[in-house]
């Protein structure tokens, strides 16, 4: 159909709209008049007449469904239909909330996804002619991983290739940037070959990019710094050209700023140019590869013959080429196969349909409440395809708001994640996953589909054959529809799952309101964190040295630091009190009895372990109860020691002083761990809280060199913690200019950061068990509303015969608490099943109250659900249920 | 013959096309056309009429114009079309063999 024709047909139905109405209001008026002529009062004239009439709106409706003869458009939504839509979702606020809650979640959940994989799947480098610029890769089929030691290859590519130009490399390092003011921060800085500047066609904002003549040997420092970082460390200052930085030990000018898009290769915002120089296979420096292909050739010819290069290199390089494999893919190729994209989308729609349904209960239950009106419609001469276009209509209002709710969520999350990640030099700058058409188009459809779902299931129930038999029956008041199995099913499966959930929920609840309030206790204010990194030397890989020279300067750094007059203390372990212990079992040897494994309060009897420093306990404030502290003695010695908390102490009971203990391997297989000989015991510090208090520690004694990894220092301060950061990061620079600093933060903010993991941890299962215990009471409330609706003429009438309201009650709480007790017993048997399966020492005992509790709840909210109706039902006036009106 | 469902409808369509072939009328005057016409006994009610008269309209067997009515109002006048007539001639036959049949067999006499 043409556009034309279509405005002229837009034009028809508003002129027939508009004729009809005038039609409707003659016929009204001439009514009255008629009213008015048989001796009437105007008013009541004009009473009669509306009444006799019946609604204008409502009639116009029905002769359109004349007017308009072809079958499709009887499903055609009116404007009234929406209208009538968002009434419905106001009238019946419980539906509305409880249903567009549900759908909102899992929609939120089907549009972040979606939004995620879109941008995944076929990512698009926002570059000129973007998706010529291409990556290469020397993969290892034997060891299943790229070759990153890859410049000898590289420079014969380079050479070689004819279908690809500007090749290039970069290798992404960690420095120091030092500027003048003294500030050292950490930055990743991208060396990278100065044809990428081209490659990219970026221009730079100020000054120059890196060229060629940079990487020469001998050549001066330059460096070209991106916009963001210009902003944050330069004030935006013009004049930065020519102004000398320092990246950890090496001095250079900066010769250029980028502009803000510019962020290649991945998300860098520093560029200093890549000098390399022939080395023998597999060996150098680790570099990735790029280039773009040259005007008129495709990825496959290039990849073509890339191959064929790398089999001459394989003839001429046997033993370091045979299993490696040049190739050559889109530079922003996407990381996940499209089938496991595909497959989670699909896993969500599981999860929508599921909401869908119990959704589609609650809509039943409203479409039961509203069947006289649907039966009144069809008499009115609404066809069934009309009356079921209405119904998904309404439907489609309520799963367009929840769409709406959903995208507004998943889009807050995201925003989220990009706010706090996008930074992140792992984020490449080509992902965008702010709100995208396609997502929006997608969500629509999703609500369209959950719409289909939610309305048209009761529509079909409701519509059916036996509008005539409701016809018949609409005058003595009661509904013909009823809950079907399926829907008793699905509801009796929900109060089981919230059985289930539940116990786990008030746990979860109860462990981390403990944590939160045992932390608060806590007065983390005071210390100040990090993690102290160094550059490794030019030559890559490992690099002996570097425990010796780390120790060294954290020895350096921890002086200069303890010379502060706001310092109390310097110390430090090898995980952050509250974050990442590892656990492990001990055993305890007791006289000449085996040793015998030692019960703890955490699971499966294990203990937390970590290494400190010998002043960590002084550091910290926590005095040593029983025995002593650590000395520098203990460190290395062959003579092993230990300290242990006042919790784990209780745990060994006796005085554990001089007793000996050791980790215990899984299985009891390897090689026991050597003894440790219990030198003292220290105060709990009250960061590691379990259902019995704190966690059971022990403590090993360390230095910076014995630890395997860099430490996390500790810095105790007088007053706020976080004020010492810039003096920190001066010292820091002052020990020596490679020595980096990561993650400093207070250890407020550790904890919190660790609080709020468990937080979000205790959310995700707490909100879908609170959602699935509202579903069944919905559902619940829902099958006792239309049992009441079918039931009112009856109780009604008994109720007028002196039926006792109580026996009625019973009669009506029948099906429900038959329900709700399947589901409590299901919901427990269930919890034991798992039990079972989960732990293998099944006691009730612990479980017992909680699975009461649980069952409880669910009664009660169960029974709650129903009383509404109930009541409704008590209080029909037999008048009314004699006389049939409702 | 067997009754149709849509017996009322149909009988409902009969009378409005039987009403217009008196003359035009609007939807107000059809109404009352009938009332008067059948002694007070059908009251056809106005959910069931203007619905008729479309479906009446969209099959060709009667048309609109507008006019102004007994009390200088502006209607909608409908007229019955050559179509119309046809049918109504139909329709009447058709309602006679019916009506003559349920009598004959309401007149019956029991053995």
């Amino acid at each position: 159909m043409s556009l034309l024709s279509r405005f002229r047909e837009f034009l028809d139905a508003r002129r027939e709209h508009d004729a009809v109405a005038e039609e409707m209001q003659f016929h009204i008026q001439r009514e009255i008049q008629h009213n008015v002529d048989a001796g009437m009062s105007p008013a009541d004239a004009r009473r009669k007449a509306m009444r006799d009439f019946g609604g204008v709106e409502r009639f116009r409706e029905s002769a359109r469904d004349e007017r308009t003869g072809a079958r499709l458009a009887e499903l055609r939504a009116s404007w009234l239909d929406w209208k009538l839509g968002w009434r419905m979702l106001l009238r019946y606020p419980g539906v509305s909330i409880i249903g567009g809650m549900t759908l909102a979640a899992a929609m939120a959940l089907g549009a972040g996804f979606f939004e995620f994989t879109w941008e995944m799947r076929d990512p698009r480098l926002p570059l000129e002619e973007g998706e010529r610029i291409v990556r290469l890769e020397n993969f290892d089929v034997a060891a299943s991983q790229v070759e990153r030691l890859s410049v000898h290859d590289f420079l014969i590519w380079r050479d070689q290739l004819e279908s690809i130009e500007q090749l290039g490399a970069y290798r992404p390092i960690e420095r120091n940037l030092i500027t003048a003011d003294g500030r050292s921060e950490p930055v990743e800085v991208a060396e990278i070959s100065p044809v990428a500047f081209p490659l990219t066609r970026v221009p730079p904002l100020l000054g120059r990019p890196l060229v060629e003549a940079d990487a020469a040997p001998g050549a001066d420092n330059v460096v070209v710094i991106g916009y963001e970082l210009w902003q944050s460390r330069f004030n935006t200052d013009s004049s930065v050209i020519g102004r000398t930085v320092q990246l950890s030990r090496v001095p250079a000018t900066v010769v250029g700023v980028m502009p803000e898009q510019f962020l290649f290769p991945i998300n860098h915002q520093i560029w200093t140019p890549l000098r390399l120089a022939g080395t023998l296979p597999r060996t150098g420096l680790p570099i990735r590869m790029f280039g773009r292909l040259r005007e008129g050739v495709s990825l496959e010819a290039a990849q073509a013959e890339l191959a064929s290069i790398g089999a001459r290199m394989t003839s001429a390089n046997p033993a370091t080429h045979e299993h490696l494999r040049p190739r050559v893919l889109a530079y922003a190729a996407p990381t996940e196969p499209l089938s496991l994209m595909v497959m989670t989308n699909l896993s969500i729609w599981v999860v929508l349909l599921i909401a869908g349904t119990n959704v589609a209960t609650l809509m039943f239950a409203r479409t039961a409440l509203r069947e006289s009106e649907i039966v009144v419609r069809n008499a009115l001469g609404a066809s069934r395809l009309r009356v079921m276009g209405q119904l998904f209509v309404e439907s489609l209002v309520l799963s367009l708001v929840a769409a709406a709710v959903g995208v507004a969520l998943a889009m807050g999350f995201l925003q989220y994640a990009r706010a706090n990640f996008a930074s992140d030099v792992d984020w490449p700058f080509w992902w965008d996953i702010s709100l995208s058409l396609p997502t929006v188009i997608y969500t629509g459809l999703i609500a369209v589909g959950t719409a289909a779902i939610v309305g048209l299931l009761p529509a079909i129930r409701a519509t059916g054959p036996r509008v005539q038999t409701a016809l018949r029956s609409i005058g003595g008041g009661g509904t013909q529809m009823q809950i079907g199995r399926v829907w008793s099913a699905l509801i009796i499966f929900q109060v089981a799952l919230s059985v289930l959930g539940l116990p786990i929920a008030i746990a979860m609840t109860g462990e981390q309101l403990a944590q939160l309030r045992m932390r608060a206790a806590f007065d983390a204010e005071p210390y100040l964190t990090f993690r102290p990194e160094l550059d490794p030397d030019e030559v890559p890989g490992d690099d002996p040295d570097l425990p010796a020279r780390m120790m060294t300067l954290v020895g350096e750094l921890e002086r200069r630091l303890e010379a502060e007059p706001e310092v109390v203390a310097v110390t430090f372990a090898d995980a952050l009190p509250a974050v990442d212990y590892p656990p492990a079992q001990i055993e305890v040897e007791r006289g000449t009895e085996p040793p015998v494994i030692v019960d703890t309060d955490l699971e499966n009897d294990q203990v937390l372990i970590t290494a400190v420093d010998p002043g960590f306990f002084e550091a910290f404030g926590s005095p040593v109860t029983a025995g002593r502290s650590f000395n520098s003695g203990d460190v290395g010695s062959a003579h092993a020691v230990v300290i242990i908390n006042e919790s784990l102490a209780q745990n060994i009971g006796g005085h554990p002083v001089g007793t000996r203990l050791r980790t215990v391997s899984d299985g009891g297989e390897q090689e026991p761990a050597p003894w440790l000989e219990v030198v003292g015991v220290v105060r709990d510090l009250g960061l590691e809280p379990t259902a019995q208090g704190e966690s059971d520690l022990m403590f090993t004694p360390a230095s910076v060199a014995t630890l395997p990894a860099p430490p996390h220092v500790v810095v105790r301060v007088r007053g706020e913690a976080a004020a010492f950061e810039q003096k920190l990061r001066e010292t820091a620079a002052e020990v020596s200019p490679d020595l980096r600093l990561y993650d400093v933060m207070t250890l407020d903010e550790v904890i919190w950061l660790d609080d709020f993991g468990g937080i979000l941890m205790t959310a995700s299962i707490v909100i879908p068990v609170l959602l699935v215990l509202l579903l069944s009471a919905a559902a619940l409330f829902a099958l006792m509303s239309v049992a009441v609706a079918r039931r009112t003429r009856e109780i009604g009438i008994r109720l007028a015969v002196g039926a006792s309201p109580r026996a009625l009650l019973a009669a009506l709480f029948k099906r429900a608490a038959l329900q709700i007790g399947l589901g409590v017993v299901a919901g427990n048997l269930l919890v034991l099943a798992l039990m079972s399966v989960i732990v293998e020492e099944a006691s009730v005992v612990p479980t017992a109250l909680p699975m009461l509790a649980a069952s409880l709840i669910m009664v009660i909210v169960g029974i709650g659900a129903c009383f509404i109706p109930a009541r409704r039902a008590l209080n029909v006036p037999p008048t009314e249920a004699l006389n049939g009106a409702r | 013959m067997p009754l149709k469902g849509d017996l009322v409808t149909g009988t409902l369509d009969l009378l409005v096309l039987k009403a217009l072939q008196l003359g035009e009328a609007h939807g107000w005057g059809i109404m009352e056309r009938i009332r008067a016409t059948s002694g007070d006994q059908l009251q056809v009610n106005q959910g069931s009429l203007y619905p008729s008269l479309y479906r009446l309209k969209r099959q060709g067997l009667i048309v609109n114009h507008w006019g102004v009515s007994e009390n200088n109002r502006r209607a909608r006048y409908y007229t019955l079309t050559a179509k119309g007539r046809e049918r109504l001639g139909a329709e009447r036959q058709e309602w006679e063999r019916l009506s003559g049949a349920v009598n004959r067999v309401l007149a019956t006499r029991s053995v």
